[in-house]
């Protein structure tokens, strides 16, 4: 198994990858505990959008995906947001098209299909060392971020309304979260593809959630999981020659029916 | 907010007009609550009962007219809010001993975590609601009256004297219902907390509360029990002709057949 490590390539992607899972795997339960799972998607989705716009363009596909994240986390964080037209169906609309106009905005350039696919699946042993270094250091950032705060993002999460009678400004902090969400998915979806960015953002919550009783807990169950089927997926691939990311996601769906399955052992829980 | 020497109300609604987005639920809104007072807010769903407690805790600007603090005890007015429990949701895998830490937050600052002080708090407030062996249950896995006791625990650890209720015996049987009334009545009358809650079940209310405020459709009566739950103003309210009787020492309002 030590032997994928022999080559620095795959040192490179385990070091990029792991740190967006973990990071992305703790903003997961937020994401699943707010019931906004879908608006990480859409988000993935606009994010593309911006990274098809900047290989068309030529120019820094990394600022043209935040850009156009941060114009979508501001729609999200909008307090009318949901509230004069059906949430969903808001998300479906912008999730659907900025999903065809990626694909679009990138068809006529030198690799066309081959970006698409790219942006879909990711290609993370491509990823740079300094490139893995940098996201290391960001969702390092991301993650410090919400662990200062993490008692205001929790109230806020939870209940909102008695945060505000707190003195806490209820529209400020659902803006910073969504920020930091819309940042750390911008920066994931170059390096790593919207599927497994949603992966990580999805099922190692899940698996956390479902398998423990405290929030404590379903965070670094979730993190935890996040860095084995990162270190799992990479291997398997190497070892068998699967495309890496879809065998990471296909080691978290593994770990979430192992998981499933040992509470269930279990047997009820405890009242 | 706006504050105003003088005058006995802890807080006085003046001519107030609320709504949402350009859309006005209430105009005209005059009305008082005083230092221990034991207030209901009675009215159908989407009269704008909750509307009115987000106008006095100020979380929602007045569209007009004016919600006023009295000057001297502005400073000590704390705000204990308990929200409708169904609008937490009860995924998060969260004790009681949690939740009801949360109303120390504020108070701890920003980043800090709560302290010693702070945990003595919240084992404070759920001894005074008897609540101590829920502590370590999660919200999720607890009855609706337990729900509804460790939210009213989590006001109080905040050090409310003032505590705002929203719907806090909505979809509860009557067992609970009583005994969240009753709860309410306790920590007005032993307590000296000044207890505010909205409601759209005017027969619960009008037993447990000094004062009454009742609107409908932009129609509002204000006062003491007695005054309000006659069937004049009833039917001036609520457009029907309305009956209101003793029934085993208990006030009943009924729509005769």
């Amino acid at each position: 198994m030590t032997a994928m490590l022999e080559y620095e390539f795959i040192r490179t992607a385990l070091l990029g990858t792991t740190a967006i899972g973990v990071v992305c795997a703790y903003l997961g339960v937020y994401v699943v505990l707010r019931r906004i799972v879908f608006v990480g998607a859409t988000m993935a989705q606009v994010s593309s959008a911006g990274i098809a716009l900047g290989i068309l363009t030529g120019w820094s596909p990394n600022v043209w995906s935040v850009g156009l994240t941060f114009l979508a986390v501001l729609f999200f964080a909008h307090p009318s947001f949901g509230k004069r037209w059906p949430q969903d169906a808001t998300l479906g609309v912008l999730f659907t098209v900025s999903g065809a106009a990626a694909v679009l905005l990138v068809a006529h350039t030198a690799r066309g299909n081959e970006e698409v696919v790219h942006l879909v699946q990711g290609n993370l042993l491509a990823m740079t060392g300094t490139e893995a270094r940098w996201l290391a250091m960001a969702f390092a950032t991301i993650l410090a971020i919400h662990l200062v705060f993490f008692k205001e993002f929790l109230f806020l999460s939870f209940d909102p309304t008695m945060a505000a009678t707190q003195g806490y400004r209820a529209g400020r902090w659902n803006l910073a979260f969504y920020l930091l969400l819309g940042v750390g998915i911008a920066l994931a979806i170059k390096a790593i593809g919207i599927l497994l960015m949603f992966a990580f953002l999805v099922i190692p919550a899940a698996m956390g959630l479902v398998s423990t009783r405290r929030l404590g807990s379903a965070i670094g169950v979730a993190m935890v999981s996040a860095a084995v089927a990162v270190f799992l997926g990479i291997w398997l691939s190497f070892r068998y020659d699967f495309p890496s990311a879809p065998m990471i996601i296909a080691v978290l769906g593994g770990l979430l029916v192992l998981g499933a399955a040992g509470r269930g052992l279990r047997g009820p829980r405890p009242g | 907010m706006t504050s105003v020497p003088g005058g006995a109300a802890l807080v006085r609604f003046d001519a107030v007009g609320l709504g949402y987005g350009g859309v006005r639920i209430i105009e005209g809104l005059t009305f008082s609550v005083a230092k221990g007072d034991f207030l209901g807010i009675v009215g159908p769903n989407g009269a704008g009962k909750s509307t009115i407690l987000k106008a006095m805790l100020g979380i929602l600007r007045p569209a007009a007219g004016a919600v006023v603090y009295e000057a001297e005890v502005h400073r000590d007015l704390r705000f204990g809010y308990v929200p409708q429990r169904h609008t937490l949701d009860h995924i998060y895998p969260l004790s009681v001993h949690a939740i009801v830490r949360m109303a120390r937050y504020a108070r701890a600052g920003l980043v800090r975590r709560p302290g010693p002080d702070d945990d003595r708090a919240v084992t404070q407030a759920l001894e005074s609601i008897d609540i101590v062996d829920l502590a370590e249950r999660r919200f999720g896995e607890l009855s609706g009256g337990q729900r509804q006791r460790a939210l009213i625990a989590r006001a109080l650890a905040s050090g409310a004297n003032f505590l705002v209720l929203d719907e806090p015996t909505d979809g509860m049987d009557l067992k609970s219902t009583h005994g969240i009334l009753g709860l309410m009545r306790r920590l007005n009358r032993d307590e000296g907390l000044t207890v505010v809650f909205v409601s759209h079940q005017l027969n619960e209310v009008a037993n447990y509360v000094d004062r009454l405020l009742v609107i409908d459709e932009g129609r509002y009566d204000f006062g003491p029990v007695e005054e309000v739950l006659t069937a004049d103003h009833l039917r001036r309210i609520y457009q029907v002709p309305v009956v209101v009787d003793r029934v085993a020492g208990a006030s009943v309002v009924v729509v005769p057949r």
